[in-house]
């Protein structure tokens, strides 16, 4: 029934999901678990803070990754930052600005996420949809020369548009926040923003700042799975020195 | 709110293709993978739906801007004319449509690709800049791999050639499949988010 040489992943996915279950569901219970400060999301209010006391706008961006495949993860993740900077960017009476570029799919949900946060004082030209790379290459160029952001978020599944993004934001002289997980990207990010979530961190990003029980539980989760893993390439390691072949004792 | 927008509906969307993808790719079940099939070729149905109301309301929009005659109303001309330009074209023969394709688009994309290079170097240098350890092993392993790929490298330091290698080998190698594993468990970690309820992002 199952698929050869896939049964180990499938048996790996199902404790996975075992394991995240549990710990969410304990967690919803009232053990919640204790997260370690993400310095990233902690400057949220300081970056949109500076804007609202230059009076110049913040820029957000998710890059042009969709929500589908690969990028899905990220991109939710970015969304779900862009909702809470709104929020922020609403109590503090700072203008929020999102631009979107070829996933069209994200601009719907953006669009709701920034209406909640604005309510009334939602204005539709918050949100600027660009269809292609290269146009939002000449959009982000233009603009933020133009506009100046004081705060600048680019946190998404991100591609080649990263260094053009990062790069206006910091001659325009944004203090900018960047995450993705996308390997070639991430060196950008860490050298070209004030803030950088890389990898796992930008994914448990929104459930941080929801602080919602069963988010940070998930979280807790994803910990103890990653120490399941260091356990498991420890073994397999001492396996290779010792001549002994654990990956095909465990039948991966 | 309609019954529509709810969140349960678009949950339980998620879970059945969540699961029967998930089912399609582990097990060898006929009945699974022929699903699994249809639900794609569904995607690609609502995608195209999708295009048609896009256009739509890309119509609708300009139309408004013309007649309201707000910032920017002038563009929206150009638009209209390249959409009926490029109808035109895609019923005028593959040649007509190839000209406008490669030698007006591309040639275009390809002018505004080219500024990103400045912005490129001006990025390359504001992160080579020595600012504390960190950047320093930046600058250094950086520097390393750009002259990997000067011709004289290999004939002017033999004995600094497995550098390079070293270096995308071991500590790049293995930052790499670090953050490949976390991103990996936190897509497991949002994908039961999702399953369970809880991510609401992607619902807005």
């Amino acid at each position: 029934m199952l698929k050869t040489g896939l049964s180990s992943a499938f048996i790996l996915l199902v404790f996975s999901f075992a394991i995240f279950i549990y710990l969410i569901d304990r967690s919803v219970r009232g053990t919640v678990p204790k997260i370690r400060m993400i310095s990233g999301l902690e400057a949220f209010k300081e970056v949109i803070g500076r804007a609202v006391e230059t009076g110049r706008p913040v820029y957000y961006s998710t890059g042009v990754g969709r929500l589908t495949g690969g990028d899905m993860s990220m991109t939710v993740a970015g969304l779900s930052l862009l909702g809470h900077a709104a929020q922020l960017s609403s109590d503090l009476g700072a203008s929020f600005n999102y631009i979107a570029a070829v996933a069209a799919e994200v601009v719907p949900i953006a669009e709701d996420m920034i209406k909640t946060a604005y309510k009334e004082n939602y204005r539709s030209d918050q949100i600027t949809f660009v269809p292609s790379q290269p146009a939002l290459f000449s959009v982000v160029a233009g603009t933020y020369e133009r506009e100046k952001p004081a705060a600048h978020f680019v946190l998404g599944a991100l591609f080649w548009e990263t260094v053009v993004l990062c790069e206006a934001g910091a001659r325009a002289g944004a203090m900018q926040i960047g995450g993705t997980g996308r390997l070639y990207q991430v060196p950008f990010i860490a050298s070209l923003c004030d803030y950088s979530l890389i990898g796992e961190e930008l994914l448990a990003a929104g459930a941080y700042v929801s602080g919602d029980p069963a988010m940070l539980g998930s979280i807790e989760a994803s910990d103890i799975l990653r120490a399941v893993i260091i356990g498991l390439s420890i073994i397999i390691m001492l396996g290779c020195a010792f001549g002994v072949n654990v990956p095909s004792l465990l039948g991966i | 709110m309609s019954w529509t927008r709810s969140k349960e509906i678009t949950s339980a969307i998620f879970a059945v293709f969540f699961l029967v993808s998930i089912g399609g790719y582990y097990t060898d079940i006929p009945l699974i993978a022929s699903i699994n099939t249809e639900l794609a070729n569904w995607v690609q149905i609502m995608l195209n739906i999708a295009l048609g109301t896009g256009f739509i309301a890309l119509f609708l929009y300009h139309r408004r801007k013309i007649t309201r005659k707000t910032k920017g109303y002038p563009f929206s001309f150009i638009i209209f004319a390249a959409i009926a330009v490029m109808f035109v074209a895609m019923y005028s023969g593959p040649e007509v449509r190839g000209w406008l394709y490669g030698e007006v688009f591309t040639a275009m994309t390809t002018s505004v690709i080219c500024f990103a290079l400045f912005y490129e170097v001006s990025g390359a240098y504001r992160a080579f800049r020595i600012r504390n350890f960190d950047a320093l092993l930046l600058m250094v392993s950086g520097f390393i791999m750009i002259i990997n790929f000067a011709p004289l490298y290999q004939s002017v330091f033999p004995a600094f050639g497995a550098i390079p290698a070293w270096i995308l080998g071991v500590p790049s190698m293995g930052a790499s499949r670090g953050i490949l594993i976390g991103v990996a468990i936190g897509t497991i970690a949002i994908a039961i988010r999702i399953l369970l309820g809880y991510e609401k992002a992607y619902t807005g």
